[in-house]
């Protein structure tokens, strides 16, 4: 049987972050309330909790009962309070009707009938008779009397719209190394970690932000390939990234926000080591790869939308959703699909195989000096040019004449003519 | 009476022994190869400049991607190119990209942080340096007990680790070792017909190479010949 807390408090901005660690089946009771359904076994255990965790400069008014509405008036009237389950009309019956109305969204105009007719507490109100209540006052009266009678009139939806899962610690003295960095942040990490899994929630994107002895802030945000909650995989994650892009500065605050996502379960192999098939360990292996060559040289490479030679960028690495994956595949039209594309290289001729043929980029391309004796067959040119009218930066436009070259020595290479900068260069050699 | 009696689970294969093998997605080398390349091992794949070497990657690529596998690619002297990777049928949300700025040294280190976690199905370790005739950027021969660090480190996973180079360098660390040859290059005309390079004055078009595959090092020897084509 679940049972509701009712807690009001003299400044929620403090005290919702606490109730959100301690559940998360939390709703709003606007404008300084909050409502936690709980078991009645832990109902004296997050209670307790409550209390201790909150910052002592803030007033909270808590009251304990098998509704809302009950819990709503103990908070109000008798702060502390635990009404026994089937006891909430008795409770409530002494106490004034006025706070009731602001909580029922009833208007005050029907205040003013029900202290006309002599109408002073809630369990007046809840005595009076359900027919002629309803001729007289119509619905409104019907909730009314419902919400003195203890009864919620409508049910329960957990959520707070937005959940915020950030943890900060301002430091006393500036640090300066990581090792003692590490250690803040190891504490931190904790905190965050337990938020997200009272939530039931992972994190696949964590921010770091650092506020540094000379007045600059270090701001960092790491992908995650694989939404994960495990604080010492985190921990070596940020440690791996410190190391590798230290701040330039003593730092003074440390704030760390994650973003919530679904939490998955890895399916592991029935003959595969468990480690094979681990998932929370690939964003461990990729923090280690970018330490080794750099931000922008891991992940999966996307092509831009754009004409321009080599138009690549690396996006983080996500480790894709198996069943995302194949209702995505079900969903997409095969024509793109790249099934499609391994279908066009038919044989050239029957009982003969064939391969793809690729391109080895040389990045940036090399200058050369083509003699005409060096060139066996050429083909070409293609002429193409573009950016020109985004800016005045020889940088930001090409023009190309490319040619595709045998030379003599039978490589294949794609050469260009650059307009720009006059002079032949190898774009690759075809592989 | 001693038939009746079970083996003792010591004496027993381990599953995870068990060899499979990756399709080439070229048939006939498959047949050369028994199957394919086998997983959990080294496989290098050598050649000349203009060879088909990285198309056959990229096949190979393709095909464990088709098997819903990730790959990655380690890219030492930063030559693959993403677009002729969705040509020949690879998914880059698939492929995990490692540009290593033409450094070896950190080429190999990501191989060993890479091929112990057993998450890619294949592994792809290209050291091919740039050549082309006007530029040459080579690279340092990796000691063979870096190979044997690499090749143990794979057993017991199912990751297939291929090494694109001009040569061999892995030696007996590799278990197999397919030589590619380039036999013709392929040009053509708009009509579609083969042309000599003697006809340069009609315009033509780069076609294709043939090539030549030769099994250097496996279970057997043999060559055959297959096209790389766009």
């Amino acid at each position: 049987m679940s049972r509701f807390i009712a807690v009001f408090s003299s400044d929620l901005s403090l005290t919702l972050p606490v109730v959100q660690s301690l559940s998360s089946r939390v709703v709003l009771c606007p404008p300084d309330g909050v409502f936690i359904e709980v078991s009645v076994r832990v109902e004296r255990d997050i209670l307790k909790q409550l209390i201790e965790r909150s910052d002592r400069s803030v007033v909270l008014k808590t009251g304990v009962a098998s509704t809302r509405t009950a819990a709503f008036l103990a908070a109000r009237f008798c702060s502390g309070s635990i009404v026994p389950a089937g006891k909430e009309r008795e409770f409530s019956a002494t106490f004034p009707i006025q706070p009731l109305f602001p909580y029922a969204g009833a208007h005050p105009d029907l205040f003013r009938v029900l202290d006309h007719w002599g109408i002073r507490t809630i369990g007046q109100l809840a005595n009076l008779p359900e027919r002629e209540l309803s001729i007289r006052l119509g619905e409104a009266g019907l909730h009314l009397r419902r919400m003195a009678r203890g009864e919620d009139t409508e049910p329960f939806y957990p959520g707070i719209a937005e959940l915020e899962f950030e943890e900060r610690e301002s430091l006393d003295w500036a640090v300066d190394s990581l090792e003692s960095l590490a250690s803040i942040l190891n504490t931190l990490l904790g905190r965050l970690c337990a938020q997200l899994q009272t939530h039931g929630k992972a994190t696949d994107s964590i921010g770091l932000i650092l506020k540094l002895d000379d007045r600059s802030s270090y701001e960092r945000r790491l992908q995650l390939a694989y939404p994960m909650k495990d604080p010492k995989t985190l921990l070596s994650i940020l440690r791996l990234k410190l190391q590798s892009d230290p701040p330039r500065a003593a730092i003074l605050e440390v704030l760390l926000q994650a973003e919530p996502t679904r939490a998955r379960t890895p399916q592991h192999h029935l003959f595969q080591p468990k480690t094979a098939s681990n998932p929370e360990l690939l964003p461990r292996t990729l923090a280690r790869l970018q330490a080794l060559v750099g931000d922008g040289n891991v992940g999966s490479p996307t092509l831009l939308d754009s004409h321009r030679p080599d138009a690549v960028r690396i996006r983080p690495f996500q480790l894709v959703d198996s069943t995302k994956q194949k209702r995505e595949k079900r969903k997409s039209d095969p024509i793109d699909s790249p099934e499609r594309e391994l279908s066009t290289f038919l044989p050239i001729k029957p009982g003969v195989e064939c391969a793809p043929l690729s391109l080895r980029r040389i990045r940036p391309p090399v200058p050369a000096l083509i003699r005409p004796n060096q060139i066996l067959v050429r083909a070409g040119p293609w002429r193409s040019s573009g950016d020109w009218w985004s800016g005045t930066s020889e940088a930001e436009g090409w023009s190309h004449d490319q040619w595709d070259i045998e030379f003599t020595d039978g490589v294949v290479c794609r050469v260009f003519w650059d307009h720009d900068r006059s002079g032949w260069f190898v774009d690759g050699v075809y592989d | 009476m001693l038939e009746k009696l079970p083996i003792p689970l010591s004496a027993q294969p381990d599953p995870r022994e068990a060899v499979t093998c990756l399709s080439t997605g070229i048939e006939v080398l498959d047949t050369v190869l028994e199957g394919g390349l086998p997983r959990g091992k080294i496989s290098e794949i050598v050649g000349t400049p203009s060879s088909g070497r990285t198309g056959l990657i990229l096949s190979i690529l393709a095909q464990a991607i088709a098997k819903e596998e990730l790959v990655a690619y380690i890219d030492a002297f930063d030559s693959l190119d993403p677009s002729f990777a969705i040509k020949a049928g690879v998914k880059l949300k698939q492929l995990l990209w490692v540009r290593c700025g033409a450094s070896q040294q950190k080429a190999f280190k990501a191989a060993d942080i890479l091929a112990p976690t057993g998450r890619f199905g294949v592994l792809v370790l290209d050291l091919t340096p740039i050549e082309t005739p006007f530029k040459r950027v080579g690279g340092k021969r990796a000691p063979l007990s870096s190979w044997f660090r690499l090749q143990r480190s794979l057993q017991g996973t199912s990751t297939l680790l291929l090494v694109i180079g001009q040569a061999s360098t892995a030696g007996s660390a590799a278990v197999v070792t397919v030589s590619l040859r380039r036999c013709k290059v392929q040009w053509c005309f708009a009509s579609g017909e083969d042309s000599s390079p003697s006809l340069a004055s009609l315009t033509p078009f780069f076609y294709g190479i043939w090539t030549e595959a030769q099994l250097l090092r496996g279970k057997h020897h043999g060559h055959v010949t297959f096209y790389s084509r766009f």
